[in-house]
């Protein structure tokens, strides 16, 4: 792994309107991530830990271009001093330069592309499913499956596509055997291996796991999660991981973000995160999690209530009606996610204190 | 240790066009007074078929074909146990939701999503406590005649407190005509000459036939106008319900019990879910995968919740799971289960410290514990097909000790040490 940045995100939202009245008019947004910045570095694992319906999946699906994002960039894969220009550009601009920023912003943004541009990048980008039976057409055989995106490309054709399709399925660990069968054949370990063998096959740098393993057995769950780690040392890939199993979090992953209505709460390597998280959401998802051993004597720290509605979240920190450290300058004042070293950032105004 | 349920041999098999799926192969366990139980299992092990066959609910297809399911509810006389697999449905129902509650997986889908949560709560309050929601309401009815002075409605409130009072009156009617037959039936069951058998038959058909409510209550219920005193009764099971979502630390119960399932938060739906099963204080509280679809935080809440009922209301938890992490953190004694068959029982600590059944060992290892840069070891293979079932053991295909005799021959379940024991021909004596 070096330090080179793969995706930039900065300052993503992405706003679901609601509307209601007579007219259907715009009264509210539902803000499902609200102003994210977010570095992936290449070759990493970072995973993506948050309660359902913090918004970590549409910022996945945000970065796919499979939802439109409201406001802000994603950079993928491009040059830095060309970032920053634009950066620059967007921040200290005037208005004469506006023709100038979104010449550079259809150039690098990859929010704004479009047509062949588009197409290209798609084939970057790929994505694993949650749910393996859901996301696997039950009309198609295996090999169609694993094929379409090939295909859909116009990358390969008749004997040649075939023996692509089949050296996919063997480094997923499935063999020619399984070519000519349908999806409701196999097991929901093996068909989790379709999906990703489909996820591989245009040669992707950057896989969204969408909670890949949350819908299998532990024993299964631990043979996928082995098969994507050999994956990502054999075929230097870059996987963004979402889920809310933190063991699992721990396992596989370099970096992990943590996420609470739509915002960051803390980025930080895995084995500091665990070993000393900054965060008090953090901390509570932590001691949250069932530790399978019987003598472990870790003091629980019980969140109260539920996830807050992200259409009117609360004022200042999110986290402060649930948060037991929150004081005055919680309820009133949001804070920033600031950089305080070792690679580490964290959204707090008293993590000082709290340590 | 006292027993509270037992099953012993359980065999259910379910019927569908591909075949016979054998889903449990002779289960049994026993879960003892007071104790958290947990039944741990990948998917399709049977765990779920289990529980179901005990209760006695298992679906179409599916078939209970032998074993016993023996409840120790007595409290005067222990060592008398109640096999419930030849109870009749109605004695079946008196037990389900009153003696014996469950909670199911995914909350979402247990609730009715046209009925409001008050009323799914209270129906079991309605159904079981009958005689105490009367009671309740006579009682509220007796302090409004004493307050007001109008005669007219003290008239119609006393008028009510007389339809209530026949209420009263049937309830315990039944109940005493219900207890003769049963201990009658009691008597006769077992019993092997012609004149027992025939009189057997002639208490079930009597038993079946004995109305819950005489004439002039159904009378009652069905007449417009009169009926309306029912209202009353809801009022009071109304408070009740209140009542209870406060003590399961429901915020708002007051707003919550006027409101319908999908309102709700997952959350919120479990703890729902559980107050319906807690209404009655069972004795036995079964908790199928509670919390698997819930957040990790969420899911904290829960068990702490029902370690807290644990503590205060109910004597015993049958707890199913399939992560160890919940194993491991609520229950006291844990019984692993691979394709239908119990492979090991034992208390938590020492599952955890020195399992025995190469399975489990297996389960174990394979379990994500947050060393970083280890490697997950794997059980190979897949769960078998329970149509065709692997002869004999039914791990040993994907088991690594595997010998000869694990493919012809099925192993019992052997003692080991104290409350240790596993079915495995590795530790059979030689």
């Amino acid at each position: 792994m070096n330090n080179e940045i793969l995706v930039d995100i900065r300052g993503l939202r992405k706003y679901y309107p609601v509307k209601g009245g007579v007219f259907k008019k715009h009264i509210a947004d539902v803000k499902a991530v609200d102003s994210v910045d977010l570095q992936i570095k290449k070759g990493e694992c970072i995973g993506l830990v948050g309660e359902s319906g913090c918004g970590k999946t549409t910022l996945g699906k945000t970065l796919l271009r499979l939802h439109d994002a409201s406001e802000g960039r994603i950079y993928f894969n491009q040059p830095e001093e060309k970032i920053n220009e634009l950066e620059n550009l967007l921040s200290n601009g005037n208005a004469s330069d506006h023709g100038e920023i979104r010449k550079l912003r259809n150039e690098l943004d990859l929010t704004k592309f479009s047509g062949k541009k588009l197409l290209d990048l798609r084939k970057k980008l790929q994505i694993v499913f949650q749910d393996p039976s859901n996301s696997l057409n039950p009309r198609l055989l295996v090999k169609h499956i694993v094929g379409e995106p090939i295909v859909a490309h116009k990358l390969m054709k008749g004997v040649a596509l075939e023996a692509r399709v089949l050296e996919l399925l063997e480094t997923v660990g499935l063999g020619k055997t399984h070519m000519m069968r349908y999806p409701h054949e196999f097991s929901g370990g093996q068909r989790q291996r379709i999906a990703i063998a489909r996820a591989l096959a245009t040669n992707p740098e950057f896989i969204l796991m969408d909670e890949p393993t949350s819908a299998l057995d532990v024993s299964v769950q631990a043979q996928i999660l082995n098969l994507l780690k050999d994956l990502q040392n054999n075929l230097d890939l870059t996987y963004l991981f979402v889920t809310h199993h933190l063991l699992v979090v721990k396992y596989i992953t370099n970096r992990i973000a943590v996420m609470y209505l739509g915002k960051m709460m803390e980025i930080s390597p895995t084995a500091e995160l665990f070993k000393a998280p900054l965060h008090p959401y953090t901390k509570a998802l932590l001691s949250a999690i069932p530790v399978p051993d019987p003598e472990s004597q870790v003091e629980k720290i019980i969140l109260t209530g539920d996830v807050p509605n992200p259409i009117d979240p609360p004022s200042g920190c999110r986290f402060h009606p649930r948060c037991k450290y929150a004081t005055n300058i919680c309820k009133k004042q949001e804070p920033e996610l600031e950089d305080v070293g070792s690679g580490r950032k964290v959204a707090c105004h008293r993590w000082k204190e709290i340590q | 240790m006292e027993k509270l349920v037992e099953a012993e041999e359980l065999r259910t098999n379910f019927y569908t066009f591909e075949g016979v799926v054998k889903a449990l192969n002779g289960v049994s366990l026993v879960v003892n007074n007071g104790e958290t139980y947990g039944l741990v299992g990948e998917s399709g092990c049977g765990k779920s078929v289990s529980v179901r066959s005990m209760m006695r609910i298992v679906q179409a297809p599916g078939k209970i074909e032998e074993g016993k399911v023996v409840l120790f509810f007595n409290e005067k006389d222990r060592n008398k146990g109640i096999d419930i697999l030849k109870r009749s449905e109605a004695y079946m129902q008196s037990i389900r939701g009153n003696d014996i509650s469950m909670i199911f997986q995914e909350a979402g889908t247990a609730l009715n999503p046209v009925l409001s949560i008050g009323f799914q709560v209270g129906e079991s309050f309605l159904l079981h406590r009958r005689g105490e929601m009367i009671k309740l309401a006579v009682k509220t009815l007796d302090k409004k005649i004493d307050e007001n002075s109008n005669s007219l409605f003290r008239m119609w409130r006393k008028f009510h407190k007389r339809l209530l009072q026949n209420e009263t009156d049937d309830l315990e009617r039944y109940k005493t005509e219900i207890v003769k037959i049963d201990s009658d039936l009691y008597r006769t069951e077992g019993k092997t000459d012609s004149k027992s058998l025939e009189k057997h038959k002639r208490l079930l058909v009597n038993r079946e036939r004995l109305n819950k409510q005489g004439l002039k209550v159904r009378l009652q219920l069905k007449t417009p106008i009169i009926r309306r005193y029912v209202r009353r009764i809801n009022a009071a099971v109304r408070e009740k319900v209140i009542e209870l979502l406060t003590d399961l630390g429901v915020p708002n119960p007051g707003n919550i019990v006027d409101r319908y399932p999908h309102e709700l938060s997952g959350g919120m739906q479990q703890r729902i879910v559980i107050s319906i099963a807690l209404a009655c204080n069972p004795t036995l509280l079964i908790a199928d995968e509670p919390t698997s679809n819930l957040d990790v935080t969420i899911q904290a809440q829960i068990l702490d919740l029902i370690r807290q009922l644990k503590k205060t209301q109910i004597s015993s938890v049958l707890f199913i799971t399939h992560d160890l992490g919940v194993v491991a953190e609520i229950c006291d004694r844990v019984t692993v289960m691979y394709a239908g068959d119990t492979c090991e029982t034992a208390s938590v600590k020492d599952l955890f410290k020195e399992p025995m059944h190469p399975y489990t060992k297996g389960l174990l290892k394979s379990v994500p514990k947050g060393e970083i840069g280890e490697k997950l070891q794997t059980i190979p293979g897949t769960v078998p097909n329970l149509i065709t079932p692997p002869s004999g053991c039914r791990f040993h295909p994907r088991c690594p000790d595997v010998m000869e005799i694990c493919k012809s021959q099925k192993p019992e379940m052997l003692m080991m040490k104290d409350g240790h024991s596993v079915a495995c021909h590795l530790y059979r004596k030689k």
